[in-house]
């Protein structure tokens, strides 16, 4: 019996043991299947159904121009999403509808009702970069209409431009993502995008938020800011200038840069037409918007509209190549002297034409310049001097310059789609450039080159032949302000010697002073510069005008180049349409960076005179006194002593300027109507201006007699105060012509 | 029949009594208790009403013996109540702590959108104090005309400034204190 229970004891401990290891047994199976080998798997899903985790957007760096203006910030904004699967009816989703239309305005009721319409779906973004004031209406109308579960707002980043079209090729934009799409915003995104933070917090069994104690917080960093070499009030000459030069012109567009010729440092670059950074898919020009609208299909319509959106955001200044013309004479000339093949003191007998192989070239100037010196070569900016010079310097040397000027490469500046030069297709190449090609490149004819190219090109001339790398951003800031990068000019060889350059500039400065870049002339200032006309290669009759200078010549501190592209009328060579742009800009600069004038003995004669003052005195010695020191008196009223008078004492009017002299003072109408002073010469302007009662002040004068007036300040037929002053531009149309 | 609900009825107290005399302690001190009892000590003879006032007193002593809470049982409870008044606190603060972290919360989320609308206005504000802006404003509305290169007076200050001040006395204080000191040491070697 004790036997019998002895063995049933030994069975049931051994069942007993086999079930426990093969229980236990299992499990530890189990859970080495889950521990080793499926625990990431599970560990992700066990961190998801613990956790939540929620990341905070970083903002942007900031964009600063050198005077540490704001160009471009971030700020926080919400983005309004829907959630259609929550919708209820067809009543709740046209509330919702247009009660969003209503708020976001520029998001229409049908376009929100059609993206809500499928209610698979648990979130809809509707608008992103929303603002408070938006906001704040959004959450209203939830909470007054309930619709807590239907629509909702998360955070969201908004990018801020101050100045709207400012400087918006340079600067460019971002997408909807917070990602630069053009410009610096897109060449320094990886800069500029900060490190997004993240808030882990864990959840309890309903899958609500647990206290802020299970909560680990990772605070987003801001992005990395920049401060670039743009300057505000440099960038705003460049842009006023270019704008009135496609208007003046009516040109398809006009771009330009200012350099600094020593550093390499952009001061200023610009495209126009332009657009607003702030609504960048927004054509507002008017001719593009005409022309759109004669498209009817609709297909056909949004491809003609986004081209014409990234055309309006191309920067022609980097992006665009153009046969420079003329203006590459600067380097035909620099190669001459430096390989010793022509001096200042060589001389070229131009007779209108040369031959190249079997082609005859003809200069502008179909009868010749006759024999001039290389200097007037460069002045008269005679084809066929050039010709010659650059068939003496022969492919070998031609092309050496070609290439050590920067011309066979991309200038290297930090913005994004710099035009790649290529090799027998933008320019020849050393192996192809026959006889022909050498010729029609000497005079800048057959190839093609960047504004960006030609502008450090010819500060490589201007800064005693140093090829610098163009730049734009000067300073990476932390956010707290802290300098973390610095830029330091490099300079990529020596190009020229300082001989060369400093002849070159000599040149230069005599084809403003008595050649074609007349117009660019500032009294005061020593200004050097080359104009270049050249037909464009790819429409038939259009033409590309070009001027590009540096001031002061005796110690260059800018570069200016300034193209306009496809200018309409008669007249459209650079001389005549770009160097007027080119002088305002370089005078206006030179000025702000506060470059002091020397005056000659011939501008000191031509500049304004100070208003005496005469009120008080009687109308007859106020005239004497006034016709001593060469004004013109004007009496308004039949007093018999002066009350006031117009100029007010100490202003500032040209010699021989009119002062209206009130001798009544319930003078009811003290206002004429402004003449044309246009198409006059500068006294012509200036005496029928004093006839009609009004100063003039005159703009962009050359001491060339032949100037004329094309532009006023205040248009003609309007009505200004008597005595006031009109800024009236003049520009010579004769000797400018270069193409 | 002794009533015994209360000492003030209690008439047997008024009886004589025999008092025992207390055993003579163990020295090995076994019983703790009665070693802290109170020893009755073998007193002169006295008069009834003293030795009432003697047992009265015993009693009440022997009464609140039997009454008194344990050290131990004191110990815990004062231990059960410090720890109680921690959990409170801690509770306490813990609450207080959720509502100054959502405070906070409110108040950082606040500044964020405040400075989201400073970023705003600051960029509405220098919309309209933009270079063409002003410029317009400055010569259409205001009548002004910028001034001519020749108007402007430039002054070279390449050299940097030079401050000269008359009747420096830091100097001469100096002087006359380096001329004092080599006096002295002049007049000690």
């Amino acid at each position: 019996m004790s036997r019998v229970n002895s063995k049933l004891k030994k069975r049931c401990a051994s069942a007993i043991a086999f079930i426990l290891i093969f229980g236990f047994g299992l499990d530890i199976c189990r859970l080495f299947y889950f521990q080793v080998i499926k625990s990431e798997e599970y560990k992700t899903a066990a961190e998801a159904q613990q956790l939540s985790d929620t990341v905070i957007s970083a903002d942007r760096g900031v964009i600063y121009d050198a005077s540490m203006n704001v160009l471009a910030e971030s700020a926080s904004a919400w983005l309004v999403y829907v959630n259609p699967s929550k919708i209820k009816d067809d009543a709740q989703k046209n509330l919702v509808a247009t009660g969003l239309a209503k708020i976001l305005g520029d998001v229409k009721a049908e376009t929100i009702s059609e993206k809500i319409s499928n209610n698979k779906y648990s979130y809809v973004k509707i608008k992103g970069r929303i603002e408070y004031n938006e906001k704040t209406a959004i959450s209203e109308f939830v909470k007054e209409n309930e619709l807590y579960e239907v629509i909702g707002l998360d955070p969201d980043t908004k990018r801020y431009y101050p100045f709207g079209n400012f400087a918006s090729t340079v600067i460019g934009m971002t997408n909807s993502d917070n990602n630069g799409r053009a410009g610096i915003e897109l060449k320094y995104n990886d800069t500029l995008t900060g490190v997004p933070g993240r808030i882990i917090t864990a959840k309890d069994a309903n899958s609500g938020l647990m206290s802020s104690n299970y909560e680990t917080k990772f605070d987003a960093e801001q992005g990395t800011s920049l401060v670039l070499t743009i300057d505000k009030t440099i960038q705003y000459y460049l842009e006023k200038g270019l704008a009135q030069a496609v208007t003046d012109n009516d040109a398809a567009s006009a771009y330009g840069i200012v350099m600094d010729v020593d550093t390499g440092a952009i001061l200023a670059m610009a495209t126009m037409p332009d657009y607003d950074l702030n609504e960048p898919s927004v054509i507002k020009d008017k001719e593009i918007l005409e022309e759109l609208a004669k498209i009817k299909d609709e297909d056909e319509y949004d491809a003609a509209y986004n081209n014409a959106v990234y055309l309006m955001w191309r920067n022609r200044a980097i992006s665009d190549t153009y046969e420079p013309g003329s203006v590459f004479k600067i380097f035909t000339a620099a190669a001459g002297l430096e390989e010793g093949v022509v001096s200042s003191d060589s001389s070229y007998n131009c007779t209108g034409s040369i031959r190249v192989a079997d082609n005859t070239i003809h200069c502008h100037k179909h009868e010749g310049h006759g024999v001039q010196s290389f200097s007037e070569g460069l002045m008269n900016s005679c084809n066929p001097f050039f010709i010659t010079i650059g068939q003496e310097l022969g492919t070998e040397r031609f092309y050496k310059y070609f290439e050590a000027f920067g011309f066979t490469e991309k200038a290297g500046v930090d913005l994004p789609a710099e035009a790649t030069p290529t090799a027998d297709v933008t320019y020849h190449s050393k192996e192809n450039m026959g006889i022909a090609q050498l010729s029609s490149s000497a005079f800048g004819q057959t190839f093609q080159v960047s504004a960006i190219q030609m502008i450090t090109a010819v500060s490589a001339v201007a800064n005693g032949g140093k090829l610098m790398q163009p730049y734009v951003v000067a300073k990476k800031l932390d956010q707290d302000g802290n300098t973390v990068y610095e830029t330091t000019p490099t300079v990529k060889r020596q190009v020229i010697s300082e001989s060369t350059s400093k002849t070159v500039i000599e040149m230069m400065e005599k084809v403003v002073a008595e050649g074609t870049g007349k117009n660019a002339y500032i009294p005061g200032y020593r200004v050097a510069g080359k104009t270049g006309t050249s037909e464009k290669l790819t429409v038939d009759g259009e033409y590309i005008a070009s001027f590009v200078g540096c001031a002061p010549a005796d110690d260059p501190q800018i570069a200016v180049l300034i193209i306009i592209d496809e200018p309409q009328g008669y007249i459209h060579g650079g001389g005549a349409i770009a160097a007027p742009v080119a002088g305002s800009v370089m005078e206006q600069t030179l000025k702000y960076m506060n470059v002091e004038p020397v005056y000659t003995d011939e501008e000191l004669s031509k500049l304004n005179a100070t208003t005496p003052g005469v009120s008080g005195l009687t109308v007859s010695a106020a005239k004497t006194t006034l016709s001593e020191q060469d004004f013109t008196a004007r009496v308004v009223g039949n007093g018999e002593k002066v009350i006031s008078q117009y100029p007010i004492k100490g202003q500032s009017i040209p010699m021989g300027g009119v002062v209206i002299l009130y001798t009544e003072t319930d003078n009811n109408d003290t206002t004429s109507t402004v003449p044309d002073l246009t198409g006059l010469s500068i006294s012509e302007a200036n005496q029928r201006a004093v006839n009609s009662g009004y100063n003039i002040k005159v703009s962009g004068a050359s001491l060339d007699s032949e100037v004329v007036s094309y532009r006023q300040s205040v248009e003609e037929g309007t009505k200004a105060e008597l005595g006031s002053t009109i800024t009236v531009y003049f520009k010579t149309t004769t000797g400018v012509q270069d193409d | 029949m002794v009533y015994r609900g209360t000492e003030a009825y209690d008439f047997s107290l008024f009886e004589p009594q025999v008092i025992e005399q207390p055993k003579k302690q163990n020295k090995t001190g076994a019983n703790p208790k009665k070693a802290n009892a109170p020893v009755r000590k073998s007193a002169p003879k006295k008069s009834n009403v003293a030795n009432i006032i003697d047992n009265y007193q015993y009693e009440v002593e022997r009464n609140a013996e039997k009454t008194a809470i344990p050290a131990v049982v004191k110990k815990v409870m004062c231990f059960c109540v410090v720890c109680f008044a921690m959990v409170v606190v801690l509770l306490v603060m813990q609450t207080k702590c959720d509502t100054l972290m959502t405070e906070i919360a409110a108040v950082q989320s606040d500044i964020k959108i405040a400075e989201g609308e400073n970023v705003r206005l600051n960029a509405e504000l220098s919309t309209l104090m933009s270079s063409d802006k002003i410029e317009n404003y400055a010569e259409n509305v205001l009548g002004m005309v910028k001034a001519e290169s020749y108007q402007i007076s430039y002054i070279d200050l390449s050299e940097g400034d030079e401050i000269v001040v008359s009747g420096d006395k830091t100097l001469k204080d100096k002087e006359d204190t380096t001329g004092k000191l080599k006096a002295l040491f002049a007049y000690i070697f």
